[in-house]
């Protein structure tokens, strides 16, 4: 799964009674056009709520418009941890994703409330790369996919042959076998032999 | 799919209070282009009752990491491997980028030589 923040770094949001909602500014929503499946990672490092709970709902929207944009997840938020928050497309969401995500925060009840939380994503997009395609729709400034860096693993068939790897490639061999499809601008089959090829993760998509 | 070595052939042993061994940092597969993964657990020696926690996490945070199935005791290989898959459909927990592999034995000496190959699938790649 490509990984990439909603949320970077730790946030602290504090509402008083009177403020019932907090919503992600605009700047940070991610544009998730390539991908059709979603895991929200939601780290809590403290909540205050009264008795009660902080709503983290995650929303998503074809466009920027506020009155389009639906509940695809929501996790009540009672005591700090880890919460994973499974929205795949195939499984049966009532509104799955869109282009647009955001949070929201919302107490669920009347009260001073904070919370320290930060989320991210593991999202999904099988098929081809469409690197270039989604290139064309100017991700916002919050899509940084992979944002930790790093390479990904390389299977072993794209590893050269070796003692212990007898079902790799052989040295100097730089186009891949017929099994590998050439992805142009792709996640990472591009470019002959190299897997990390072709895809500069630093760069938003 | 495609293969990837998650663990070479190794053996870890824990004394009394050394009771959880998670893997070294360096060796942790990067799974980024994948959407499921079946782990291959290959296990040819065994003292104690050992039990093996596979995790994954989108950072490399240690706080973020969560099993991508239930821990399970490790077995003998005596005529096949353990088959453990973990795919985003069914998973409680879906691959996300980093897989690791934790181990948990008893409040006595244990120890295990394994290794551990991950099959994993991206459709349409």
């Amino acid at each position: 799964m490509r990984c990439f923040p909603l949320q970077d770094d730790y946030l602290t949001v504090r509402g008083a009674s009177s403020i019932t909602k907090v919503i992600q500014a605009d700047s940070e929503w991610l544009t998730l056009d390539a991908f059709q499946d979603i895991i929200v990672w939601l780290d809590v490092k403290e909540v205050t709520a009264g008795a009660g709970n902080v709503a983290v709902t995650y929303e998503t929207s074809p466009t920027c418009d506020d009155f389009l944009f639906q509940q695809v997840g929501s996790v009540a938020v009672t005591s700090t941890g880890l919460s994973v928050t499974k929205l795949l497309a195939s499984g049966g969401a009532t509104n799955p994703l869109a282009r647009y995500l955001r949070w929201k925060l919302a107490p669920s009840s009347a009260v001073a409330w904070d919370i320290t939380f930060r989320i991210w994503l593991a999202a999904n997009a099988p098929g081809p790369w469409r690197g270039a395609a989604t290139a064309l729709n100017a991700p916002a400034a919050g899509s940084r996919p992979d944002a930790t860096g790093g390479t990904p693993s390389v299977p072993l068939h794209l590893q050269e042959v070796g003692i212990g790897n007898p079902f790799g490639r052989l040295p100097g061999i730089t186009a891949v076998g017929p099994s590998v499809r050439q992805l142009p601008g792709g996640v990472g089959l591009s470019g002959g032999s190299s897997f990390a090829g072709g895809w500069d993760p630093s760069r938003p998509r | 799919m495609h293969t990837f070595v998650l663990q070479d052939w190794t053996t870890i042993r824990g004394a009394t209070t050394t009771t959880v061994i998670t893997q070294g940092e360096s060796t942790w597969l990067d799974l980024t282009a994948y959407q499921d993964v079946v782990f291959w657990v290959d296990t040819r020696e065994l003292t104690g009752t050992v039990t093996m926690s596979l995790q994954t996490s989108p950072t490399k945070d240690d706080v973020y990491f969560q099993p991508l199935m239930t821990a399970f005791a490790l077995s003998l290989s005596t005529s096949s491997p353990t088959v453990k898959p973990a795919l985003m459909a069914s998973a409680s927990t879906p691959l996300a980028r980093y897989v690791r592999w934790q181990l948990t034995g008893p409040a006595a000496v244990w120890d295990a030589t394994f290794r551990i190959i991950a099959a994993a699938n991206s459709p349409g790649m």
